[in-house]
């Protein structure tokens, strides 16, 4: 956990393309909304450890998602649902659910469908509003952070003062 | 005051390549500043990158620079940042993830064919407890197909014979259910079968552990056994009853009350018993003293007293069989006085065997009589007789085969309840925070967790198809089908079989029809023995509480019955010729059971009729002498029955005899010594005349002779 946030909060402070902290961000918040039981999940996950993205940002996202994904699940559901059943596709689906392995998917199950539709729907607004905020803090947050006497007493303390050597030697 | 330290100053051309590099003011802005986000970075390149001396406009760091170590770290830094930019994608790992799943790819297609053959070794091997060999195995997996060739199962009893050897095995599967955890089995193709062919190697296995199971009868077999058993005293007491009228132990039972002779033998030798007594000891005591008296005459009556001279001697002799004839009379005078005394007694048996006599001839005339009655054989007790003896063959055979049928309907009952509708789900299901959601099917989903859609198996011997072979047939709703033909040993076996464990259906669990020619039937009960070649058809019913009901028909020909040896003789040789004239029979067959009922069974067969004229005709041809053997095992009866009297009557008698002949005997000795009495006499005389001749003259002699 605490390299993940070291890692986020170097990319933050260095010339880490934002796009790659953006990315990761929505592609944390797509996986932590997808239930973990079903095949398209693990796929997802690994292919996106080769995908460059911030993984620090990846992992944290995905964890903070997966915190309120079980609130959203009705949610989920009422949209894969939904999804699922659109008349024009659902030979499409039949015809998917009739091919070896992609059961495993489980992509006809309410929440999965659900919660990927929902991710996707949310991933170019999240990627944007990353964009942003890592924008506002490297040009903004960060400089006005620095000149705070408490951020500067923070920097002194012996576990901030060990993220900063950490980020530091990296 | 110590002065400050100087930091240490680095040249340029140590600077990673991106900054050494000059490059246009577009070049400059895409390749380096487009990657800076931190605008210090940003100022500081802008600040090191100075427009070069020629035209070109190009911009570099010029090389003589010099820079403190610090910015030169942070210069290095700001360039593997700028590095680390490019590309979307890291090939690299994802190149080495995608040859390990090849990798892995490859290890399946390589081995899935020794990994299947062994576990299908494996598993027969512990399923029939004897060697499997097979020659190949070929899975495919996306092909969803799997053959096997040259499957050969080794007997467990006989391991250089196989218990049964099929050549190819096609088995054609669904891999998209498979996936989902369910086998569905869409083609299954079994051809080469065959049965008993020899092995070049042994098949025994090394020895395991085996746990026996004790088999315990069940409540069908006990009862069934009971059943069989009550038939069977049934067919006997069938078979006693029939020939009854004809028993002569029978007939006397019946004329019990009316019989003289066993009442008349027992007062009779009651008296004759009361007899003997008295004269028993007399033949004994009169034997001795004969004995004594005859030793003493013997040597009297066997001495040639002629060639004798003695005088003296003569004259002794004489004198001692005198007192011999004298002895012998007053013995004959005993005998004699006994048997004056014995002859009423005599008489007094005599009349009492008469008695006996016309008592036992009565008797006789009155069995006679009551055979006599009999004018021809009856047929009521036998109208049943066949069937009744069958009774107990189909009971037994109920309760051989009802185990197998039993276990038939145990494994129909597992496999329906194994679907997953019918578990009980004894998992301890783990608490999730996320909702289930709700599975989404675009076909209903009629696959249940195993099921053969279609199976066919053939060889030269038999053919098997089977059809909805199912652990749901709710979820498939439609019984499963099992077809099959055996022809073995010149017999031919067709079974059609439905097992309907649907639970709206009310049909039973099982219902078969069977047919079957040539099929060697043997039944050995002692009433009734049976070896016959019949055609058999019939249906059986059955559910999974046990209960069952059969209905068939046996056509039987070249039919020998026979039976074993009882008593009484003749009737026993008549029913097995009346058994012996049946070629053909035609049985059918009903039998039912369940917890409640019990068990119900009915037989009727049309030999049944036929055996009974056929004996009836044997029974009426015989009649006259069957009559004369019984009048005569009567008698024999009844000469038992009056045996003790007789034996008295007889001792009695041979004591009258005896004595007789013992007074006979005295009687014969005296008589001889009466004749060596005179033979003496005459000796004694005519010796005297010698010696008068020789001691005295003639003149003597003459006077003599003139006195004489």
């Amino acid at each position: 956990m605490l390299s993940y946030i070291v890692k986020l909060l170097k990319s933050l402070n260095a010339n880490a393309d934002p796009g790659d902290i953006a990315h990761a961000v929505s592609l944390g918040m797509l996986l932590g909304f997808m239930p973990k039981n079903n095949i398209l999940w693990y796929i997802l996950f690994i292919f996106f450890l080769f995908v460059r993205i911030n993984k620090g940002a990846y992992f944290l996202m995905m964890l903070a998602a997966a915190c309120i994904a079980p609130l959203l699940d009705p949610l989920f559901d009422t949209i894969g649902y939904t999804v699922l059943t659109v008349q024009p596709l659902k030979g499409l689906y039949s015809r998917l659910l009739d091919i070896p392995f992609v059961g495993f998917t489980k992509f006809n199950n309410t929440i999965v469908a659900g919660s990927l539709v929902f991710g996707l729907i949310l991933y170019i607004p999240c990627y944007a509003a990353a964009r942003i905020f890592i924008r506002q803090w490297r040009t903004v947050i960060a400089p006005v952070w620095m000149k705070y006497r408490f951020i500067k007493f923070l920097y002194t303390l012996p576990l901030i003062s060990k993220i900063v050597r950490l980020m530091e030697e990296e | 005051m110590k002065p400050a330290k100087q930091e240490k100053q680095i040249p340029a051309s140590k600077l990673p390549g991106l900054f050494k590099k000059s490059y246009t003011q577009k070049n400059f802005e895409k390749k380096i500043l487009n990657h800076l986000y931190i605008d210090a970075d940003r100022q500081l390149i802008l600040s090191l990158f100075q427009s070069g001396t020629d035209a070109s406009g190009t911009v570099c760091i010029p090389p003589d620079t010099v820079l403190p170590k610090s910015e030169f770290k942070h210069l290095r830094l700001i360039a593997s940042q700028i590095k680390r930019q490019k590309g979307r994608f890291n090939l690299i790992p994802l190149a080495a993830v995608i040859i390990f799943i090849a990798g892995i790819g490859i290890t399946v297609t390589l081995f899935k064919n020794t990994f299947v053959r062994r576990a299908i070794i494996s598993g027969m091997e512990n399923a029939f407890g004897a060697k499997t060999d097979i020659a190949s195995v070929q899975v495919q997996i996306f092909g969803s197909s799997l053959q096997i060739h040259g499957l050969q199962q080794a007997d467990k009893n006989k391991p250089m014979t196989n218990l049964f050897q099929i050549d190819n095995i096609t088995v054609d599967f669904n891999l998209t259910e498979l996936l989902r955890g369910k086998f569905d089995a869409q083609d299954i193709g079994v051809t080469g079968v065959a049965l008993g062919t020899p092995r070049k190697t042994s098949g025994t296995l090394p020895a395991r552990k085996t746990v026996k199971k004790t088999q315990q009868d069940n409540a069908f077999v006990t009862l069934a056994k009971e059943k069989a058993g009550t038939a069977l005293d049934n067919a006997k007491a069938s078979l006693v009853s029939t020939f009854n009228q004809y028993n002569p132990q029978t007939v006397l039972s019946g004329l019990q009350s009316r019989l003289k002779s066993p009442q008349a033998a027992q007062d009779i030798q009651t008296k004759v018993a009361a007899m003997i007594p008295a004269w028993k000891d007399k033949p004994a005591e009169f034997e001795t003293s004969i004995q004594t008296f005859t030793g003493d005459a013997q040597d009297l009556i066997n001495t040639d007293w002629s060639r004798i001279s003695d005088a003296a001697t003569l004259t002794a002799a004489l004198e001692k069989t005198q007192k011999a004839i004298n002895e012998g009379k007053e013995l004959k005078t005993k005998t004699e006085q006994t048997l004056a005394q014995l002859k009423a007694d005599t008489a007094t048996v005599k009349s009492l065997s008469s008695e006996l006599e016309s008592a036992v001839k009565s008797d006789k005339a009155l069995a006679q009589a009551e055979l006599d009655k009999i004018k021809s054989f009856s047929i009521d007790g036998t109208k049943k007789l066949i069937s009744t003896s069958l009774d107990s063959a189909a009971y037994s055979a109920l309760g051989k085969y009802y185990p197998y049928l039993q276990q038939a309907l145990v494994y129909a009952e597992k496999l329906k309840n194994s679907s997953s509708s019918a578990k009980t789900d004894k998992k301890t299901v783990k608490t999730s925070r996320r909702l289930k959601g709700r599975m989404v099917y675009y076909k209903a989903d009629r696959v249940p967790s195993f099921l053969i859609e279609k199976a066919e198996a053939s060889s030269t011997a038999f053919s098997i198809d089977a059809k909805e072979i199912s652990n749901d047939p709710d979820l498939r709703g439609s019984p499963a089908y099992l077809n099959g033909k055996l022809f073995l040993d010149s017999h031919n076996h067709t079974v059609k079989a439905v097992i309907d464990g649907r639970s709206s259906s009310k049909a039973p669990l099982l219902t078969a029809v069977y047919s079957g020619s040539n099929y060697s039937i043997a039944a050995d009960i002692p009433v009734l023995s049976m070896n016959a070649d019949a055609d058999i058809s019939g249906t059986i019913t059955a559910d999974t509480d046990g209960s069952f009901a059969v209905k068939g028909t046996m056509d039987m020909k070249t039919l020998q019955l026979t039976a074993d040896d009882f008593e009484p003789q003749f009737a026993c040789t008549i029913y097995k010729k009346a058994l012996s004239s049946l070629k053909t029979m035609k049985i059918d067959a009903s039998a039912a059971y369940s917890r409640n009922t019990g068990i119900s069974l009915s037989l009727s067969a049309d030999a049944d009729k036929r055996f009974a004229e056929s004996l009836k005709a044997l029974m009426n041809a015989e009649l006259s002498s069957i009559k004369d053997s019984a009048q005569k095992e009567i008698s024999g009866l009844l000469a038992e029955k009056t045996a003790g009297a007789s034996e008295q009557i007889r001792t009695f008698l041979g004591l009258d005899s005896t004595i007789t002949c013992q007074t006979e005997a005295v009687d014969a000795i005296n008589r001889k010594l009466l004749a060596k009495q005179d033979e003496i006499k005459n000796q004694i005389q005519r010796e005297a005349s010698e010696k008068i001749k020789s001691t005295v003259p003639d003149s003597v002699k003459n006077v003599l002779k003139g006195l004489f």
